[in-house]
Protein backbone atom coordinates (compact mmCIF):
# COMPACT_ATOMS: atom_id res chain seq x y z
CA UNK A 1 0.00 0.00 0.00
CA UNK A 2 1.11 3.52 -0.69
CA UNK A 3 1.30 5.92 2.25
CA UNK A 4 2.22 9.54 2.84
CA UNK A 5 4.04 10.37 6.06
CA UNK A 6 2.28 12.72 8.44
CA UNK A 7 5.12 12.67 10.96
CA UNK A 8 8.86 12.13 10.74
CA UNK A 9 9.60 8.42 10.50
CA UNK A 10 13.03 6.72 10.40
CA UNK A 11 14.62 10.03 9.42
CA UNK A 12 12.18 10.51 6.52
CA UNK A 13 10.34 13.80 6.38
CA UNK A 14 6.56 14.31 6.61
CA UNK A 15 5.04 14.43 3.13
CA UNK A 16 7.33 11.73 1.77
CA UNK A 17 5.52 8.82 0.14
CA UNK A 18 6.40 5.15 -0.14
CA UNK A 19 5.27 1.56 -0.49
CA UNK A 20 4.75 -0.54 2.64
CA UNK A 21 3.52 -4.03 3.40
CA UNK A 22 -0.18 -3.71 4.16
CA UNK A 23 -0.05 -5.06 7.72
CA UNK A 24 2.67 -2.62 8.73
CA UNK A 25 1.09 0.22 6.78
CA UNK A 26 -2.23 -0.24 8.56
CA UNK A 27 -0.45 0.07 11.89
CA UNK A 28 1.28 3.26 10.75
CA UNK A 29 -2.12 4.70 9.82
CA UNK A 30 -3.54 3.67 13.21
CA UNK A 31 -0.59 5.29 14.96
CA UNK A 32 -1.16 8.50 13.02
CA UNK A 33 2.29 8.33 11.42
CA UNK A 34 0.99 8.11 7.85
CA UNK A 35 -2.10 8.46 5.73
CA UNK A 36 -3.34 6.05 3.09
CA UNK A 37 -2.93 7.04 -0.53
CA UNK A 38 -3.67 3.76 -2.32
CA UNK A 39 -4.46 0.44 -0.63
CA UNK A 40 -3.65 -1.77 -3.64
CA UNK A 41 -0.56 0.11 -4.74
CA UNK A 42 2.54 -2.06 -5.10
CA UNK A 43 4.89 -0.42 -7.58
CA UNK A 44 5.94 3.19 -7.37
CA UNK A 45 6.10 5.50 -10.36
CA UNK A 46 9.39 4.86 -12.01
CA UNK A 47 11.35 7.91 -13.14
CA UNK A 48 10.73 7.81 -16.86
CA UNK A 49 13.44 8.34 -19.39
CA UNK A 50 12.60 11.32 -21.56
CA UNK A 51 12.71 10.60 -25.25
CA UNK A 52 14.77 13.37 -26.74
CA UNK A 53 13.84 13.74 -30.38
CA UNK A 54 16.66 15.09 -32.47
CA UNK A 55 15.58 18.09 -34.50
CA UNK A 56 16.70 17.91 -38.13
CA UNK A 57 19.70 20.06 -38.90
CA UNK A 58 19.56 21.94 -42.20
CA UNK A 59 22.90 22.74 -43.72
CA UNK A 60 22.83 25.26 -46.58
CA UNK A 61 24.43 23.90 -49.71
CA UNK A 62 25.28 26.39 -52.42
CA UNK A 63 24.18 25.28 -55.88
CA UNK A 64 24.65 27.19 -59.13
CA UNK A 65 21.42 28.64 -60.60
CA UNK A 66 22.24 26.76 -63.82
CA UNK A 67 21.44 23.59 -62.00
CA UNK A 68 17.84 24.69 -61.44
CA UNK A 69 17.48 25.86 -65.02
CA UNK A 70 18.49 22.44 -66.20
CA UNK A 71 16.00 20.92 -63.81
CA UNK A 72 13.19 23.06 -65.24
CA UNK A 73 14.12 22.08 -68.74
CA UNK A 74 13.98 18.43 -67.83
CA UNK A 75 10.48 18.83 -66.36
CA UNK A 76 8.96 20.95 -69.15
CA UNK A 77 10.57 19.24 -72.12
CA UNK A 78 9.08 15.91 -73.14
CA UNK A 79 11.47 13.06 -72.97
CA UNK A 80 12.89 11.78 -76.24
CA UNK A 81 11.67 8.35 -77.00
CA UNK B 1 -7.86 -14.38 -2.00
CA UNK B 2 -4.54 -15.57 -3.46
CA UNK B 3 -3.44 -14.49 -6.90
CA UNK B 4 -4.75 -16.88 -9.53
CA UNK B 5 -2.52 -18.17 -12.32
CA UNK B 6 0.92 -16.92 -13.15
CA UNK B 7 1.90 -14.04 -10.91
CA UNK B 8 2.92 -10.79 -12.52
CA UNK B 9 6.57 -10.26 -11.58
CA UNK B 10 6.02 -6.53 -11.20
CA UNK B 11 3.93 -7.15 -8.09
CA UNK B 12 6.41 -9.39 -6.31
CA UNK B 13 9.06 -7.33 -4.65
CA UNK B 14 11.61 -7.16 -1.87
CA UNK B 15 10.79 -5.36 1.35
CA UNK B 16 13.27 -4.46 4.06
CA UNK B 17 11.20 -5.11 7.17
CA UNK B 18 8.00 -3.67 5.70
CA UNK B 19 9.43 -0.97 3.48
CA UNK B 20 9.80 -1.60 -0.23
CA UNK B 21 13.25 -1.49 -1.79
CA UNK B 22 12.57 1.49 -4.01
CA UNK B 23 12.64 1.87 -7.79
CA UNK B 24 13.45 -1.82 -8.25
CA UNK B 25 13.30 -3.11 -11.79
CA UNK B 26 13.93 -6.76 -10.94
CA UNK B 27 14.35 -8.97 -7.88
CA UNK B 28 15.77 -12.48 -7.58
CA UNK B 29 15.87 -15.05 -4.82
CA UNK B 30 18.12 -18.05 -5.16
CA UNK B 31 17.90 -21.08 -2.90
CA UNK B 32 20.35 -23.89 -3.31
CA UNK B 33 21.38 -27.05 -1.61
CA UNK B 34 24.97 -28.17 -1.51
CA UNK B 35 25.57 -31.81 -2.19
CA UNK B 36 27.96 -34.00 -0.23
CA UNK B 37 29.51 -36.82 -2.09
CA UNK B 38 29.18 -40.31 -0.68
CA UNK B 39 32.20 -42.24 -1.80
CA UNK B 40 33.16 -45.48 -0.12
CA UNK B 41 34.80 -48.64 -1.25
CA UNK B 42 31.32 -50.19 -1.27
CA UNK B 43 29.68 -47.53 -3.42
CA UNK B 44 32.47 -46.92 -5.87
CA UNK B 45 31.48 -49.89 -7.99
CA UNK B 46 29.94 -49.02 -11.34
CA UNK B 47 31.50 -45.56 -11.47
CA UNK B 48 28.35 -43.61 -10.61
CA UNK B 49 28.60 -40.71 -8.18
CA UNK B 50 26.32 -40.76 -5.13
CA UNK B 51 25.30 -37.59 -3.30
CA UNK B 52 23.19 -36.56 -0.34
CA UNK B 53 21.76 -33.24 0.66
CA UNK B 54 24.20 -30.89 2.34
CA UNK B 55 23.91 -27.33 3.55
CA UNK B 56 21.10 -25.09 2.32
CA UNK B 57 21.86 -21.53 1.34
CA UNK B 58 20.22 -18.55 -0.22
CA UNK B 59 21.07 -15.32 -1.97
CA UNK B 60 19.04 -12.32 -3.02
CA UNK B 61 19.71 -9.73 -5.64
CA UNK B 62 17.92 -6.75 -7.03
CA UNK B 63 18.40 -4.20 -9.75
CA UNK B 64 17.00 -0.75 -9.25
CA UNK B 65 17.17 2.84 -10.39
CA UNK B 66 19.18 5.18 -8.24
CA UNK B 67 17.69 8.12 -6.34
CA UNK B 68 19.74 10.24 -3.96
CA UNK B 69 18.89 12.09 -0.75
CA UNK B 70 16.73 14.54 -2.70
CA UNK B 71 14.15 11.86 -3.43
CA UNK B 72 10.91 12.39 -1.47
CA UNK B 73 10.37 8.71 -0.85
CA UNK B 74 10.14 6.60 2.27
CA UNK B 75 11.28 3.55 0.36
CA UNK B 76 14.55 1.79 1.08
CA UNK B 77 17.11 3.22 -1.33
CA UNK B 78 20.73 2.82 -2.35
CA UNK B 79 22.03 5.07 0.43
CA UNK B 80 20.27 2.94 3.05
CA UNK B 81 21.81 -0.22 1.59
CA UNK B 82 25.21 1.48 1.47
CA UNK B 83 24.99 2.15 5.21
CA UNK B 84 23.94 -1.46 5.84
CA UNK B 85 26.75 -2.90 3.71
CA UNK B 86 29.43 -0.84 5.49
CA UNK B 87 28.00 -1.77 8.90
CA UNK B 88 27.42 -5.42 7.95
CA UNK B 89 23.88 -5.20 9.28
CA UNK B 90 21.67 -8.28 8.92
CA UNK B 91 18.38 -7.09 7.39
CA UNK B 92 15.00 -8.72 7.67
CA UNK B 93 13.89 -9.13 4.07
CA UNK B 94 10.50 -10.23 2.76
CA UNK B 95 9.87 -11.28 -0.81
CA UNK B 96 6.14 -11.08 -1.52
CA UNK B 97 3.26 -9.71 -3.57
CA UNK B 98 1.59 -8.54 -0.32
CA UNK B 99 -1.63 -10.19 -1.52
CA UNK B 100 -3.66 -12.15 1.05
CA UNK B 101 -3.20 -15.89 0.42
CA UNK B 102 0.06 -15.48 -1.51
CA UNK B 103 3.43 -16.67 -0.22
CA UNK B 104 5.73 -14.53 1.86
CA UNK B 105 9.40 -15.55 1.93
CA UNK B 106 11.06 -14.10 5.01
CA UNK B 107 14.76 -14.20 5.75
CA UNK B 108 17.65 -12.43 7.36
CA UNK B 109 20.23 -11.26 4.85
CA UNK B 110 23.41 -9.20 4.69
CA UNK B 111 24.12 -6.89 1.78
CA UNK B 112 27.35 -8.14 0.20
CA UNK B 113 27.74 -5.94 -2.85
CA UNK B 114 26.45 -2.78 -4.49
CA UNK B 115 27.24 -1.84 -8.08
CA UNK B 116 26.33 1.67 -9.12
CA UNK B 117 26.17 2.32 -12.85
CA UNK B 118 26.03 5.72 -14.49
CA UNK B 119 25.98 5.70 -18.30
CA UNK B 120 25.74 8.71 -20.57
CA UNK B 121 22.07 9.64 -21.14
CA UNK B 122 20.94 6.65 -19.08
CA UNK B 123 19.21 6.39 -15.72
CA UNK B 124 21.68 5.87 -12.91
CA UNK B 125 21.04 2.36 -11.70
CA UNK B 126 22.48 -0.11 -9.25
CA UNK B 127 22.44 -3.75 -8.41
CA UNK B 128 22.57 -5.13 -4.89
CA UNK B 129 23.40 -8.64 -3.72
CA UNK B 130 22.56 -10.22 -0.40
CA UNK B 131 23.68 -13.39 1.34
CA UNK B 132 20.98 -15.05 3.40
CA UNK B 133 21.96 -15.92 6.94
CA UNK B 134 19.85 -18.60 8.58
CA UNK B 135 16.67 -20.11 7.20
CA UNK B 136 14.30 -18.84 4.55
CA UNK B 137 10.80 -19.20 5.96
CA UNK B 138 7.79 -19.55 3.68
CA UNK B 139 4.45 -18.42 5.08
CA UNK B 140 1.11 -17.40 3.62
CA UNK B 141 -0.02 -13.81 3.83
CA UNK B 142 -2.99 -13.74 6.18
Amino acid sequence: MKLRLLKEWNGKQPGNTGVFLSEYGEQMIKDGIAELLDEDFVVEDMPKKEDVKQEPIYIPVFVNTEHFQNEEENITKPKNK
Amino acid sequence: MPTTGIINGTLMRLYKDSTAIGYATSCQMNISSAMREILTKDSAAGGWREVKKGQLSGTLSTEALYAGPGDASTNYLFDDLFTDLVAGTALTIKFTTDVVGDNVYTMSAICTSLDLNAGVEENVSYSASFEVTGAIVKTTKA
